[in-house]
């Protein structure tokens, strides 16, 4: 029996933290998938946050899936698939529609659909030995959690391409040279910094809702009592 | 169509455009979709380069030809659309697109290379939208292409101006992937696709590049069900060879 605890919320000054807690590797098989979708479901509520961390517990953000228990869940159908998926999909989706800054924190391997989560997060930040790739077609299969959309999104068709087809990682500096990810911090204090980011990114973000409510008040789309 | 060749080279098609000195579009239909398909199916193809022959990519469509079709022909209209229908299912292939650029590509001939997956051009190439400058605009893809790929204000400034583009530029831009020394562009382009695809089967080329395609073609939540698809259709086919 796993623990339940694979993923931590914890809330902490405004700012969410999902941890990813199942270290050394931290995977997401379908265990990680229902609580993620528990978590999104009863446990975070925007009301009592301004911005979103997620990071993993240990060295390492996320190995991804053990493609081997994917693979037995397709061919023996315990789950629906692709509907089983497609939820996973949708899950990782919400955190690219939230409406408050999501910051995925990389430290270490970030791999497979750990990469897809993050490609959902709306800024990423990485420690110096972060490792980062899509290394599914090596394995004669391909992203299936959203890398083949969000990638090309983010680093542009031809980056994509050469990270999808060749199933090659790319290093910290490489990823920032490549758009992948926005920043990298020594990994001593990561941390840190991500949270001072969030902070000053969830009173921007504030800033900004503000002036869209005074926008929408002088276009008359709101009453002076509402 | 008497304009176009077709050569292999292994598993890579090199589709020319053989009209030089300039290699002028003479009509919208340029080029027959079926044959083409037949071709990549038939040779089992895992990428595809476009290059003109000779020393240019394309100057464009052959301006006297296409404004004379336009003026006297009223069934001009469904010309352009099957044309348009090759680049929309140039654009839609399941396998590698590459557009190799040397010297001029202009209009139409940027139209084509803008319909590839990626851009590779030689430090001689000049890329440009001449259209503007005769009271026209491009109107084979070129208005939807562009800001798709670069942005709406560089593409305005693009198409507009109707100026020509130095190969630096257009790196710069985003408009080409890859700027290489005019002797080295052609093997760079050859190893490049060899590098994405060589050492993968066909069927997983095919459900890749597919998905990619959905990213330019469907709506965000459409794509990514078709990506689970695949993804699971990949699992299954593995799980079966491995069995077998």
């Amino acid at each position: 029996m796993k623990k339940l605890d694979s993923i931590l919320w914890e809330e902490a000054d405004r700012i969410g933290h999902l941890i990813l807690n199942d270290p050394p590797a931290n995977p997401m098989d379908v265990h990680f998938f229902e609580i993620l979708q528990q978590i999104i479901d009863v446990k975070i509520d925007i009301d009592n946050i301004d911005a979103l961390v997620i990071y993993g517990q240990g060295r390492h953000f996320s190995a991804g899936a053990d493609l081997e228990d994917v693979t037995r869940d397709v061919v023996t159908d315990t789950l629906k698939y692709p509907d089983a998926l497609c939820r996973n999909s949708r899950a990782f989706s919400f955190f690219s529609d939230m409406t408050i800054p999501v910051i995925a924190l990389i430290n270490g391997v970030c791999l497979g659909s750990a990469l897809e989560l993050v490609l959902c997060c709306h800024i990423r930040i990485a420690g110096n030995t972060a490792l980062l790739g899509l290394p599914e077609s090596t394995f004669d299969l391909m992203p299936g959690c959203g890398g083949t959309q969000r990638l090309v999104d983010i680093v542009g068709l031809s980056k994509a391409m050469e990270m999808i087809f060749t199933g090659s990682n790319l290093n910290a500096k490489e990823a920032l040279e490549a758009g992948l990810v926005d920043a990298v911090f020594p990994k001593t204090n990561i941390t840190t910094e991500a949270t001072r980011l969030a902070k000053g990114i969830a009173e921007n973000y504030q800033k900004h809702d503000k002036r869209q409510y005074i926008k929408k008040y002088l276009s008359g789309q709101v009453t002076k009592y509402e | 169509m008497q304009y176009i060749t077709k050569k292999l080279i292994e598993t890579t098609g090199i589709i020319e455009i053989n009209n030089p000195p300039r290699n002028l579009i003479d009509e919208p239909e340029f080029l027959d979709i079926d044959d083409l398909n037949g071709w990549i199916i038939k040779n089992s193809l895992k990428g595809v380069i476009i290059r003109g022959v000779g020393r240019n990519f394309s100057a464009g469509a052959n301006k006297e030809k296409f404004y004379e079709k336009v003026i006297t022909n009223k069934t001009m209209e469904g010309e352009f659309s099957r044309g348009r229908k090759i680049l929309n299912f140039f654009e839609s292939l399941t396998i590698p697109t590459l557009a190799l650029i040397q010297g001029a590509c202009f209009g139409a001939g940027l139209e084509i290379a803008l319909s590839c997956h990626l851009r590779i051009c030689s430090d001689n190439a000049l890329i440009a939208f001449p259209e503007s400058n005769y009271d026209l605009m491009p109107g084979f893809t070129g208005t939807y292409r562009l800001p798709r790929l670069i942005g709406k204000g560089k593409s305005l400034e693009i198409i507009l101006s109707g100026e020509i583009i130095d190969p630096l530029k257009a790196l710069a831009y985003g408009i080409v992937d890859y700027v290489k020394p005019k002797k080295e562009a052609d093997d760079f382009a050859l190893e490049l696709l060899k590098k994405l695809t060589a050492n993968r089967p066909l069927h997983v080329i095919n459900a890749i590049t597919k998905s990619i395609n959905n990213y330019f073609l469907l709506d965000r939540d459409s794509a990514l069900k078709e990506e689970a698809k695949l993804f699971c259709q990949l699992v299954r086919q593995k799980y079966h060879d491995e069995k077998t």
